[in-house]
């Protein structure tokens, strides 16, 4: 399946941000949260957003139909 | 509010609502449990303590001894004499009062001791046992620690907050996901209900979707006490542009059309496509006296020429319209009676026609006579009359025409012009065609039985060539009464025949085949081809009256017939003459070589009975033959 472009680069940008932190807080410095599922969440939550703006593409966009690609 | 947003901000709320009461459950599942933990860790200090006791000793004295040593933050005790109802002096507890109560409330109905209570802010875990084989009980008192709900919430808070903002990304994508499905849905709904409504090239609301404006528009006009005009408007041209040019060009004449009476209507009416190559036009409020003004003003439309792929095309247009509440008290009947003046327009070749009631073919009068027809036919309650056809070289009757006529029991006597052609257009025709048959076959055989064989002439309509049972049927019927087939004439019209000639053309073989004489009835009217007539296997040619009638004054209808007498002729058909009035026409046709004669001047038609009774003198009179039926018998047989 070719992933159609739908993420403008300020969505990419707060998306990497966001996956960052997120990766940061579940997976490298446990400090934050103490119980292990919620950092596991988090850190999977993290990866998602990352991946996503890796790709400029995000699944969930392309299913709804949304785009803020060009807008 | 959009949509999108409605979702977003609902299943949010969903979300944080599932998210409360879970806490909520899961903050009071926690609290029981770790009440029940705490009273079974009060039990189990009481039962350590009932151990130290030594049942030799007195009780009372070794328990005021022991459980001073024994107390601490988690553990306070009161000894409880449970006969007297009173703490004794000994344990810890100072707030007493409560405690009794409670303790002894449980102790009476012996169920497990243990419970708690609340004083101020502060609540109070206890659980209580008896002392072994005394009245004494033993109550364990433990203050609950209020800092419980913070630890609580400090050890589930993270992982709570983390799920309630999981659960608020995947609520947010789900309803985002939503709302394109929901939008996706009603798009297809909306193209859907266009289509239905629509047509598709002109973008005008088509047929059903007319019958319903019109349906609404006459609702508000009757309540308002306004008109309401419907017009049909039929492009004439449209089949030939889309034979000739193709359909695409028809395409564009239709939308150039369509932008034409938006130009002139300028939004005043309705337009609308009401099938192929009719477009419909509505207004409201509308009068009779504006009617001729909306012709004209629609017709205007049609003037100018259009231009298709480069073709200067002149459209012609007919228009049909019907007002409400003049002409019509229902959409129903509006529309349909626009489709009649659409038709009678048409009928009379003119641009346009407002509904007249008197040409309304499709009238109820027109409707019940259809079903008086019907039951006329059925019922045998039509009469057959015979004129008879003189034949000049033998001097006599040879023949009769048979004609059908209809004395309606309150209507009187109907133009057969006006029967045949209801039959004509309901099917009736062929039940019609089937009595006449019958009917005059028998006649014939019974003249034939008094002695007067004569040919009997039965008119086939156009429909009656589609009919392919006919030429059995007719087989069939002469056997039965044992007629000559020659001694039948079936009479087509020459326009019947050029209706569908190959059709005709097959069935006349076979009606030749099984010998009856064919006639080309009305001839001189059509528009045949000499060519195509001497293919078909026909014995006689009528000339049409129209020719007969003015030939003794006009000596160019002379000449036709002339000429037609000799064509019949040489192409070895016999010649019979329409619509002789006077001597001078039957004595100018005599001379010309005409074979029979039929008229008023011989005869008109007339009932069977009536026509025996001529015949018959005449044959005693002018023929040798002797062998005549008694008249009683004669009339007898009739």
């Amino acid at each position: 399946m070719v992933l159609k472009r739908n993420l403008h680069n300020i969505d990419i940008t707060i998306r990497t941000l966001i996956g960052i932190a997120l990766v940061y807080i579940g997976f490298i410095d446990a400090g934050y949260i103490s119980n292990d599922v919620a950092r596991w969440l988090l850190g999977i939550s993290g990866i998602v957003n990352l991946l996503a703006a890796a790709l400029r593409s995000c699944p969930f966009y392309a299913l709804a139909g949304i785009s803020t690609y060009q807008k | 509010m959009s949509l999108r947003l409605k979702l977003i901000l609902s299943f949010i709320t969903i979300s944080l609502m599932v998210v409360s009461i879970f806490s909520v459950v899961a903050y009071i599942s926690a609290r029981e449990y770790t009440q029940h933990v705490e009273q079974v860790r009060l039990h189990k200090s009481n039962e350590h303590l009932f151990e130290m006791l030594d049942k030799s000793q007195p009780l009372l004295a070794q328990l005021q001894n022991i459980v001073p040593h024994h107390e601490n933050r988690d553990n306070v005790f009161s000894i409880i004499d449970a006969s007297q109802k009173k703490i004794l002096p000994g344990g810890g507890f100072n707030l007493g009062t409560y405690l009794l109560t409670e303790v002894l409330a449980q102790s009476k109905n012996n169920e497990i001791q243990q419970g708690s209570f609340t004083i101020g802010e502060q609540e109070y875990l206890w659980s209580a046992d008896q002392v072994p084989d005394s009245q004494y009980i033993i109550a364990n008192t433990y203050l609950r620690d209020s800092s419980d709900i913070s630890a609580f919430f400090n050890y589930v808070g993270s992982p709570l907050s983390t799920t309630l903002l999981i659960s608020i990304w995947i609520s947010v994508w789900a309803a985002l996901l939503l709302a394109r499905l929901f939008r996706q849905i009603s798009e297809k709904n909306t193209q859907l209900e266009y289509q239905a409504s629509h047509d598709l090239l002109t973008k005008l609301p088509n047929r059903a979707s007319i019958g319903r404006s019109v349906q609404q528009a006459m609702e508000s006009a009757k309540a308002n006490h306004e008109g309401l005009l419907f017009c049909l408007i039929d492009i004439d041209a449209l089949k030939e542009i889309n034979d000739s040019l193709g359909h695409t060009s028809g395409d564009i004449l239709l939308n150039q059309v369509t932008q034409r009476l938006k130009r002139t209507l300028r939004g005043s009416g309705h337009i609308g496509r009401f099938g192929g190559n009719k477009f419909s036009i509505m207004i409201k409020h509308s009068k009779t006296d504006n009617a001729e003004n909306i012709r004209h003003k629609l017709l205007e439309n049609f003037e100018p020429i259009y231009e298709i792929h480069g073709h200067s095309l002149y459209v012609h247009a007919t228009l049909g319209i019907a007002i409400f509440p003049e002409h019509a008290g229902s959409a129903q009947e509006l529309i349909q009676k626009t489709e009649t003046a659409l038709h009678t327009a048409k009928k009379l070749a003119v641009d346009s026609t407002i509904y007249d009631a008197s040409q309304d073919n499709n009238s109820a009068e027109r409707l019940r006579l259809t079903h008086d027809l019907r039951n006329a036919i059925h019922n045998e309650e039509l009469q057959l009359h015979y004129q008879p056809q003189f034949d000049v070289h033998r001097n006599e009757i040879g023949s009769v025409e048979a004609l059908a006529r209809w004395i309606h029991p309150q209507q009187g006597f109907i133009p057969p012009d006006t029967f045949i052609e209801i039959a004509e257009q309901t099917g009736l025709i062929q039940s019609l065609t089937d009595w006449v048959l019958r009917t005059a076959i028998k006649q014939c055989a019974e003249w034939r039985d008094m002695g007067k064989y004569l040919t009997v002439s039965v008119n086939l309509s156009a429909r009656n060539l589609h009919d392919e049972t006919l030429g059995s049927q007719i087989s069939n019927l002469l056997h039965y009464w044992d007629i000559a087939p020659d001694k039948l004439c079936l009479e087509i019209t020459e326009t019947a025949m050029m209706t569908n000639p190959a059709h005709a053309k097959k069935l006349l073989k076979e009606l030749d085949n099984l010998g009856v004489r064919l006639s080309i009835d009305d001839f001189g009217t059509g528009y045949s081809s000499l060519g195509y007539l001497k293919q078909l296997p026909v014995d006689e040619l009528k000339i049409d009256k129209s020719f007969v009638l003015n030939m003794a004054k006009d000596e160019n209808d002379a000449s036709i017939v002339r000429a037609t007498v000799s064509l019949a002729h040489d192409l070895g058909l016999e010649v019979v003459a329409e619509g002789v009035e006077n001597q001078v026409s039957q004595d100018q046709l005599s001379r010309m070589g005409c074979e029979y004669i039929q008229g008023y001047h011989i005869a008109r038609p007339m009932p069977c009975d009536k026509l025996t009774e001529i015949l018959i003198p005449v044959e005693k009179n002018n023929d040798a033959q002797p062998d005549k039926i008694p008249v009683n018998a004669r009339s007898g047989n009739l």
